[in-house]
């Protein structure tokens, strides 16, 4: 028995010393890699020549795709174009961008290919994709087909390389097809990355937003708050959309909180008695309504919306307490004067949040 | 009676092969799980596997202080250059006898404001809040009544806007990316209610706007040590751990965590000397018995430098607090143990802490008196055992080193030659001598543990070297 342990003991330092020497190797063979990257040699040289030949010609032999497609097939390879590829941007950007354009038809090749891969290549795929603006235009063609299907990976990278390739080729198809697929397939996304995506969108966004909110009953919840939030940060023109949505009781809470945040940036009068009556609604609706219209209304001022704040002051809730606070005293720039009847009343809690946000202002702090 | 003896060590060399070969087989695969990750992981960084920067979680940072006043203005400096576009610093001061608050405020010209704290979790009172806005950055220091690490973080998270927030030490410094580098896994998954980062040793780096400029193996053995121990146990244990969401520790040094869901568990254990383990342990039960889906993450990409105790008294003060908070959060949630609705956290991480963590000591302690005993009674072959005893040390150096030399190839960290001697002279003189120095300090843990109760555990600090 003791002799097994020690066995098992040798066993386990045979394979750890291995490693160990793969470790030293690596750090050897990525040391060297780095050298390389900062000075591709022949690679550079060739690829230079290449460049300067077809800038000078126009006319890219068959022999140079067929060496692309068999060369960059293989992940170090291009990584060793890519590397190279920079170097050369940075010294010819015309021409290599010139030269990167007649190499499309090879990547296009490519893609199916490294749709195959594990997902680690499919993410640097797409991102070179990306990075040398490939698969420009609207139609939804085969590499955009690719690219969708990347958008659904189990890989939050690959995801985010593949939109972020669709957003810079401006095709609004492309997107929404992406967006449904995702969506129908369940993919997690974090909202965040979905709507600064769609911001980065290099085509027609209003045409983009029109798009995604007319097939909108396709898109989970998830996604539509994203679409929303796109649409909040971009453009105006949805207000009798957003006001329905915000009427809908039975609407899904945050896609209503969404409409009062669209609310917050474009004023639009006829939400204005929407959102009084939920600032004076009773707090069973939600104290998260309540917080977030206490700041939409800073874009409503007037003296039915300033009595409508003076009565958030004493919610249960903190956040309304101190939104409602903030707006009367940031946006509204109301004195101690004009909120004597909170500042002396009976809610100790109205009162300290108040004087907080009022000491604030008077020193010139900040607001949120 | 010589035969009883027989049959009584027959079951005591059983019983310690299967510690033994678990505890190697642990080892092992930690390293090896640990090593292949950090592999991927470079890997996954050469191919662009990676996010853009402008994504970002409002962050509210928490440093809770107590005689900091050597430290915290630098650190908070160095807080005040992190590359991330929206977070808060939420300093509170624990009752200092000291003038950390007062070095605060001249530094940054603070102002007093009466600013009402939200009392979502039960803390000591505050005495006064003062505020102030650096560049984007707003700074918040409060000072209240003395409570603890615990309480002081209690009341951070009260006094904290931003739904996610990090915890550190007031002599701890975050490089700069870290804020981008332990966000990663929320973005990832919106069900991560923690994550931890890595956390580095300091002494001997040397760190200029959040960035390590200089950095070499330290002569001192005692700060040497512990370098290759943090290496081991953050990027081989955790790493492996994290692969089935099993992690129980969460460094107290840095770690994001989602506000709501520690507010749900009612925040930090101020009864406890290690909140920051009890406090995961305490997500672990909470999102089990709910039935809620949760992940709590590790990250080595996300790192942060902390100050090692450089003396061996402030070592085994150190690890005496860490043993005692280890004990009490075992003990609090001792349902964990082989309770199938902890799943593998139940089976696997609940049981490892217990048995190669709580209980080690004592296990080796009588492992060392069964020694003795059958030296007395000539039942032992003595060259065989220290053989074997070479063997294990020699086997558990090697671990050491996989997971040393995994770091330096995947975080782009260049040593020279006598670095990687002093690394290798490091881990013998762990395998060989601290274990039992540290053995020693768990068992003596518990001597005063009534008495000692829970402390800040005064710690000799000294100042960072940054710029």
């Amino acid at each position: 028995m003791r002799l097994d342990v020690q066995l098992m003991i040798y066993v386990y330092m045979g394979i750890c010393l291995s490693l160990l020497i793969f470790n030293v190797f690596y750090i050897l063979v990525d040391s060297s890699r780095s050298r390389r990257m900062k000075n591709p040699g022949s690679h550079l040289k060739k690829l230079r020549a290449r460049v300067e030949e077809y800038s000078a010609t126009g006319q890219m032999p068959e022999e140079w795709h067929a060496d692309n497609r068999r060369n960059l097939s293989h992940i170090s390879r291009l990584e060793r174009f890519h590397w190279s590829m920079e170097k050369l941007l940075e010294e010819m950007p015309e021409q290599a961008n010139t030269y990167l354009a007649a190499c499309e038809r090879d990547f296009r090749y490519l893609a199916p290919i490294y749709q195959g891969r594990e997902e680690l290549e499919q993410a640097y795929f797409a991102k070179l994709l990306e990075l040398y603006g490939m698969g420009r235009g609207k139609e939804y063609d085969e590499l955009k087909q690719v690219l969708t299907e990347m958008a659904c990976s189990s890989s939050i990278y690959t995801r985010e390389n593949a939109l972020q390739t669709l957003y810079k080729t401006g095709s609004t198809e492309a997107v929404c097809q992406a967006f449904f697929k995702m969506s129908s397939r369940d993919v997690f996304h974090y909202g965040k990355l979905l709507t600064e995506g769609l911001l980065r969108f290099q085509g027609d966004k209003i045409l983009l937003a029109a798009e995604l909110w007319r097939s909108r009953e396709e898109l989970k919840n998830e996604y539509v708050l994203a679409v929303m939030q796109f649409i909040r940060m971009s453009q105006e023109g949805y207000e009798e959309e957003f006001l329905r949505i915000l009427k809908d009781k039975a609407a899904d809470q945050e896609i209503r909180l969404e409409a009062v945040r669209y609310f917050r940036r474009y004023r639009y009068e006829p939400a204005y008695p929407v959102l009084l009556e939920i600032m004076y609604s009773s707090e069973s609706i939600g104290w998260e309504y309540l917080a977030m219209t206490a700041l939409s209304l800073e874009n409503y001022p007037g003296d039915e919306t300033v009595k409508a704040l003076k009565s958030a002051l004493t919610s249960y809730n903190w956040y309304v307490r101190y939104n409602a606070a903030d707006t009367l005293v940031r946006a509204f720039q109301l004195k101690r004067s004009d909120l004597s009847d909170v500042l002396n009343g009976k809610d100790k809690y109205a009162r300290d949040i108040l004087n907080y946000m009022l000491q604030r202002s008077e020193r010139g702090g900040e607001g949120e | 009676m010589t035969e009883f003896m027989k049959g009584f060590l027959i079951y005591v060399g059983a019983f310690f092969i299967l510690y033994l070969i678990v505890y190697s087989s642990f080892l092992f695969f930690s390293v090896l799980i640990g090593s292949l990750e950090l592999y991927r992981q470079r890997r996954m960084s050469r191919l662009k596997n990676e996010l853009k920067d402008d994504y970002y979680i409002p962050i509210s940072i928490l440093v809770p202080a107590h005689n900091e006043e050597v430290t915290v203005v630098d650190t908070v400096r160095s807080l005040l250059k992190l590359d991330y576009p929206l977070y808060e610093i939420v300093i509170v001061d624990d009752g200092s006898e000291d003038r950390t608050a007062g070095h605060l405020i001249e530094e940054f010209h603070m102002m007093r404001i009466d600013c009402p704290i939200r009392k979502r979790i039960k803390c000591q009172k505050e005495r006064a809040v003062y505020e102030t806005k650096i560049g984007k950055v707003p700074v918040t220091l409060i000072v209240k009544e003395n409570g603890g690490k615990a309480d002081a973080l209690n009341m951070g998270i009260n006094a904290s806007r931003y739904p996610y927030f990090i915890c550190m030490d007031a002599d701890s410094v975050l490089q700069s990316d870290s804020l981008k580098e332990i966000v990663k896994p929320v973005l990832e998954n919106d069900k991560v209610v923690a994550c931890g980062g890595l956390v580095r040793i300091s002494n001997s780096a040397k760190i200029k706007d959040g960035k390590v400029v200089k950095y070499k193996m330290p002569w001192n053995p005692i700060v040497g040590v512990q370098i290759m121990e943090y290496d081991r146990s953050f990027l081989a244990a955790r790493l492996m751990l994290n692969r089935f969401n099993g992690n129980m520790i969460i460094s107290g040094a840095f770690g994001l965590f989602q506000k709501k869901a520690v507010v749900n568990v009612g925040g930090y254990d101020s009864s406890t000397m290690g909140e920051d383990m009890e406090l995961v342990v305490k997500l672990h039960v909470f999102c089990r018995l709910n039935k809620l889906p949760y992940s709590i993450q590790y990250t080595p990409n996300a790192i942060c430098w902390s100050q090692a105790p450089s003396s061996l008294g402030d070592l085994m003060k150190q690890r005496r607090r860490w043993h005692l908070g280890l004990f009490q959060s075992m003990v609090k949630h001792r349902q964990m143990f082989l309770n199938p609705v902890f799943g593998v956290v139940g089976f696997v991480s609940y049981l490892y802490y217990l048995l190669y963590e709580l209980l080690s000591p004592f296990i080796e302690l009588f492992g060392i008196i069964t020694m003795v005993l059958a030296g007395i009674l000539n039942l032992i072959n003595i060259r065989f055992m220290i053989f074997f005893y070479l063997v294990y040390a020699a086997f558990g150096a090697l671990m050491t080193l996989t997971a040393f030399f995994a770091r330096i190839y995947t975080q782009n960290i260049t040593l020279s030659i006598k670095d990687v001697i002093k690394a290798v002279l490091m881990c013998i003189a762990e395998a060989l001598f601290l274990r039992f120095v540290m053995a020693y300090v768990r068992i003596m843990a518990f001597v005063g543990y009534k008495k000692k109760g829970k402390s800040w555990g005064h710690i000799k600090r000294e100042k960072i070297n940054i710029e």
